[in-house]
C-alpha cells in the first residue's frame, strides 16, 4: 500500500529543490512566489510505493489566497499520511508559523530544518533537539541545494507514516484561548474526526467562513460558539484571528528565544538587505531598473548578439550553407524550382530565424543570471509601488516578467491573481511585454536601420512596460476593471551567487524550444510562403514567377495592405509578415528571409538588410515594430488567453483590445514622426492627433468609481529577511 | 530563378532522380511537422511549441491532480 509524504513550508524554503532531489523530477525553481501554484507529485527515490506531494509555497493555512486554499484543502481532505515541513533556517521565525497550523492537522510532521548550510555560515546555531521537543516533532537537518539530509528527513517521514505516530500538540495558547477551543471542540466532536477536531475548533475560533461551510453547522450551533469566543475577545480585548496570530508568535518567540542563537543582532541588516536599501531605493530603483535592462539588451541585441549574429548569418548561412547549397544542388541537376524551394524557401526562412538563435540565448542568459541572482523578484516589488498609483497591483507584473520570456506562461500564471477584474486586465496586457520571440523582429531592424543599436531592444521593452501602465490606467476607469487594488505582500529571497548549473540549463531549455519551434513552426510556414510568392497569374496563366509581386502571396497580401498604409507600411510584404507573426511571431522574420532573400546573400552579396532597408525608412521600420510588439500575440497565446478568460466575449476583448491599442499607437507615432521630419500635415496627422487627443483623455479623466489609490500604497509591504508576516 | 513557364510545363521539367528524391524528402518532412504540430495540439502540450521542462509555467500547463477551487 502506497504512502503519501506531502511537501509543504514557505515559499523560497527550498520545497521544490528537496522534491527534485527525492524524486529526480526536473521542476522549474524560481526565485519568487507564485512559480508553483498547482501541485506536483513524483515518486521517492528507491521507494517506489513512497509518492511525494509538493504543495504551494505558503506562509499560512487560512483561506486567503489560491495556493493556501489549494494547499490547505489537500492537507483537510486528501490527509497524507505524513507532512514533511520545510523551514527556511535563516529565516525560522516567520516559518514556524505555518509549522505550528500544521501540527495540528493530526498528521505525523516531519520539520525539514533546510539552508542549514547558510545557517552554519552566518555563524548561527540551531538546537534541533531543543526545537523538535518544544514542537513535540521530529526536527531534521537538511541542505537541499548541498543534497544534505533529504532523503533522511523523507525516511524519517516514512517511519512516522507507517507506525501513525504523533508528538504531543505543544501549548501554543494561554488558558483562556485553550478554554474557549475546547468548548468549541465539545460542541463539534459529533460532526469532525477526532484527528481534525482541533484543527476545526481552533479555525471556527478564528471565525474561518471557510471551515463553518465545510462542517455545515447550523445557525444555533455558530451562535453558540460565538458566545464562547466573544467571552475570550472580551477578555483579551482584540479580535479572536488576531488574538490567534499573536499568540502563535509569542509561542514561537519563545521557542526561538531557547533553540537558536543568531550571530547577527536581531534587526541588523544583512548583506541582501544592505543591497536592497540601493536597489529598492525609493528614488534609485528605477533609474536602477532601467539601467539594468539597459544593459541585458546593450549585451543581447547590441554587442556581443550582434556580433554572434552576424557570424551567424554571413558566414555560417552566407558562405557556408547557401552557397555551398546551391552549388551542390545545381551540381546534381536538381530541378531549378526545387533549388529554390530549398535555398530560398527553407534555408532563407528558417535561417533568417535561426540566425538569431546567438542573440537569443545571450538574452536568454542574462535574463536567467537576473532570474538567479534574485534581481526579478525586486522588480515587481518596484514595479508595485508605480503600478499601485494607477490602481494595478505588483503581482500583476509577475505574469510580465515570465512573459518576457514567453507570453504563454505569462498569460497562464495570472491564475495566481485572486481578484477577477485585476487577473483580467493583466492577460489583456502580459502580452505587451516583448517575448523572445519578438526579439528577432526587433533585432532585425535595430540591424537594417539603426545599426544594431541597443537602444532599440530597449525602447521596445519600456514601450511594452509604458504600454502595461497606460493600459492600466485608462482600463480602470472602465467600470468592468474599476476596483481597489489587491495588497500585496512579497517575500523578497536573500541575493546569491549566481549558479552556473542553473542558469546554463534555463537558458539552454529556452533556447532549445526557439529552434525547435524554428525546426516546426518556421519550415513548416516558410514551404507554404514560398510557394504562395514563387507561383501567380501571368498574362492569365498560372504559373512560377520571376518577381514575386505577381505572385499570389502578393495578390493576397495587397488586399490587406491598405490597413497599414496609416502605420507607414502599406505594402504587400509587411502585411503578409503581420499575418504570418500570428503563428508565430518570429516567423515575421522568416517570412521576410524568404521574400528579401536572405539565401542570396552568396549570389549577388547584397545582404537582407540592405533589401530591408530598401523597402522601409527609419520611421515606418520603428512603426512596424511597435505594431507587431503591441498588438495581437501569436496563436499559442491567443489559446492560452482563451483558456483564462473560459469565455469567448472576454477573449474577443482581449485581442481586439491588443490590436486596436496597437494601432493607435503605431499610427500616433508614424504620423507625428512624419510631421516632424517632413512637415506634410495630412488627413493621417490629424487622425494621429485625434487619437492622441483621445488616449490622453482616457487616461487623464477622473475615475468615478474609486477614491485615490495612493493611500493604498502603504498596503505594498516588502518581507525583508527578518520580518514577519 | 528561371523564366516563367505553365503549370503543365512546371510539373514535367527536371523530374530527374535527385528531384524527386528531394521532393517526397520535404514532402515527408512538411508532412512530418504538421503531424506532430496537430498531434501536440492533441495530446494539450504546451502549445508555443517549445518544450516544457524549462518553461516558467510547466506548472499551469500540467498540474498532477485536479483541484476544484471555491
Amino acid at each position: 500500500m502506497s504512502i503519501t509524504i506531502a511537501l509543504a513550508g514557505n515559499p523560497n524554503s527550498g520545497k521544490t529543490t528537496l522534491f527534485n532531489a527525492l524524486t529526480g523530477s526536473n521542476q522549474y525553481v524560481g526565485n519568487w512566489p507564485g512559480v508553483t501554484v498547482e501541485k506536483k507529485e513524483g515518486r521517492l527515490k528507491g521507494h517506489k510505493d513512497v509518492i511525494l506531494q509538493d504543495l504551494p509555497g505558503i506562509y499560512s493555512l487560512s483561506p486567503y489566497t489560491l495556493e493556501e486554499v489549494v494547499a490547505r484543502g489537500y492537507l483537510v481532505k486528501e490527509r497524507p499520511d505524513a507532512i514533511l515541513n520545510i523551514v527556511d533556517g535563516t529565516n525560522i521565525e516567520r516559518n514556524l508559523y505555518l509549522t505550528t497550523q500544521l501540527i495540528e492537522l493530526g498528521i505525523p510532521v516531519v520539520v525539514a530544518v533546510n539552508m542549514m548550510d547558510a545557517v552554519r555560515k552566518n555563524g548561527d546555531a540551531i538546537d534541533l533537539v531543543k526545537l523538535g521537543k518544544e514542537l513535540g516533532c521530529a526536527v531534521v537537518p537538511t541542505s537541499a541545494l548541498k543534497g544534505e539530509g533529504g532523503m533522511e528527513a523523507a525516511e524519517k517521514a516514512i517511519e512516522l507514516a507507517n507506525t501513525k505516530q504523533q508528538g504531543e500538540h505543544p501549548h501554543v495558547f494561554t488558558g483562556s484561548v485553550e478554554h474557549a477551543i475546547a468548548h468549541i471542540e465539545e460542541s463539534i466532536s459529533a460532526l469532525v474526526e477526532p484527528d481534525l477536531l482541533r484543527w476545526y475548533a481552533i479555525k471556527l475560533f478564528e471565525r474561518d467562513s471557510k471551515a463553518a461551510e465545510e462542517l455545515g453547522l447550523d445557525k444555533s450551533l455558530m451562535d453558540h460558539i460565538d458566545l464562547h469566543i466573544q467571552d475570550c475577545e472580551k477578555e483579551l480585548d482584540d479580535d479572536a484571528e488576531s488574538i490567534i496570530t499573536n499568540q502563535r508568535y509569542a509561542y514561537i518567540n519563545k521557542v526561538t528565544d531557547q533553540c537558536v542563537k543568531k550571530a547577527r543582532a536581531r534587526h541588523s541588516l544583512s548583506t541582501s538587505d544592505q543591497i536592497d536599501r540601493i536597489v529598492t531605493n525609493r528614488i534609485l530603483a528605477l533609474p536602477i531598473f532601467a539601467l539594468v535592462m539597459f544593459l541585458v539588451y546593450f549585451i543581447s541585441i547590441g554587442t556581443v548578439g550582434t556580433f554572434l549574429t552576424d557570424w551567424t548569418n554571413d558566414t555560417l548561412f552566407g558562405e557556408l550553407i547557401c552557397g555551398n547549397l546551391a552549388s551542390w544542388l545545381e551540381g546534381m541537376e536538381v530541378a531549378p524550382w526545387l533549388n529554390g524551394l530549398i535555398v530560398n524557401g527553407i534555408v532563407g526562412g528558417v535561417g533568417a530565424v535561426i540566425g538569431f538563435v546567438p542573440q537569443m540565448l545571450v538574452l536568454f542568459l542574462m535574463l536567467s543570471l537576473l532570474e538567479d541572482v534574485g534581481y526579478m523578484a525586486r522588480i515587481a516589488f518596484i514595479m508595485d509601488r508605480i503600478f499601485r498609483k494607477f490602481g494595478l497591483s505588483g503581482k500583476s507584473f509577475i505574469p510580465m516578467l515570465v512573459g518576457s520570456g514567453c507570453g504563454v506562461p505569462g498569460v497562464m500564471a495570472s491564475r495566481t491573481i485572486e481578484n477577477d477584474r485585476d487577473r483580467k486586465m493583466t492577460i489583456m496586457t502580459t502580452c505587451f511585454i516583448p517575448c523572445g520571440a519578438k526579439m528577432p523582429i526587433i533585432g532585425l531592424f535595430a540591424g537594417a536601420l539603426f545599426g544594431g543599436s541597443g537602444l532599440v531592444a530597449t525602447s521596445a521593452y519600456f514601450i511594452g512596460v509604458a504600454a502595461i501602465i497606460l493600459s492600466g490606467i485608462l482600463l480602470k476607469k472602465f467600470k468592468a476593471f474599476a476596483g481597489e487594488p489587491a495588497p500585496f505582500v512579497m517575500e523578497l529571497p536573500a541575493y546569491h551567487l549566481p549558479r552556473a548549473v542553473n542558469i546554463l540549463r534555463a537558458t539552454w531549455e529556452r533556447g532549445w524550444s526557439f529552434i525547435k519551434r524554428a525546426g516546426t513552426v518556421i519550415l513548416a510556414s516558410s514551404i507554404i510562403l514560398w510557394f504562395l510568392q514563387g507561383f501567380g497569374f501571368t498574362d492569365g496563366v498560372f504559373g512560377m514567377v520571376e518577381d514575386n509581386n505577381t505572385s499570389l502571396l502578393a495578390s493576397i497580401g495587397q488586399v490587406v495592405a491598405p490597413i497599414f498604409a496609416p502605420l507607414g507600411f502599406g505594402t504587400w510584404k509587411p502585411a503578409v509578415a503581420t499575418f504570418t507573426g500570428l503563428i508565430a511571431k518570429e516567423n515575421v522574420v522568416g517570412t521576410f528571409g524568404v521574400l528579401y532573400g536572405f539565401a542570396e546573400v552568396s549570389e549577388d552579396g547584397q545582404e537582407i538588410w540592405a533589401n530591408i532597408a530598401a523597402d522601409f525608412s527609419r520611421l515606418t521600420a520603428y512603426s512596424f515594430m511597435i505594431f507587431n510588439l503591441l498588438c495581437a500575440p501569436c496563436f499559442a497565446a491567443m489559446g492560452a488567453i482563451k483558456r483564462e478568460m473560459n469565455n469567448a466575449k472576454w477573449t474577443l476583448t482581449a485581442i481586439g483590445y491588443m490590436c486596436v491599442f496597437a494601432y493607435a499607437v503605431s499610427l500616433i507615432v508614424y504620423q507625428l514622426g512624419n510631421l516632424l521630419l517632413t512637415g506634410v500635415f495630412g488627413l493621417g496627422t490629424a487622425a494621429a492627433l485625434i487619437l492622441l487627443a483621445v488616449l490622453i483623455f482616457l487616461v487623464v479623466r477622473p475615475n468615478k468609481y474609486n477614491s485615490d489609490y495612493a493611500k493604498d500604497a502603504s498596503v505594498s509591504v516588502r518581507l525583508n529577511r527578518n520580518t514577519s508576516v | 530563378m528561371s523564366a516563367a513557364f505553365p503549370m503543365t510545363l512546371f510539373f514535367l521539367s527536371a523530374w530527374n532522380g535527385p528531384t524527386i528524391v528531394l521532393a517526397l524528402l520535404i514532402l515527408l518532412l512538411f508532412a512530418a511537422v504538421v503531424v506532430h504540430l496537430v498531434r501536440g495540439r492533441k495530446k494539450g502540450g504546451c502549445s508555443c511549441g517549445g518544450g516544457c521542462s524549462g518553461c516558467a509555467g510547466a506548472c499551469h500547463c500540467h498540474p498532477s491532480t485536479k483541484t476544484e477551487h471555491k
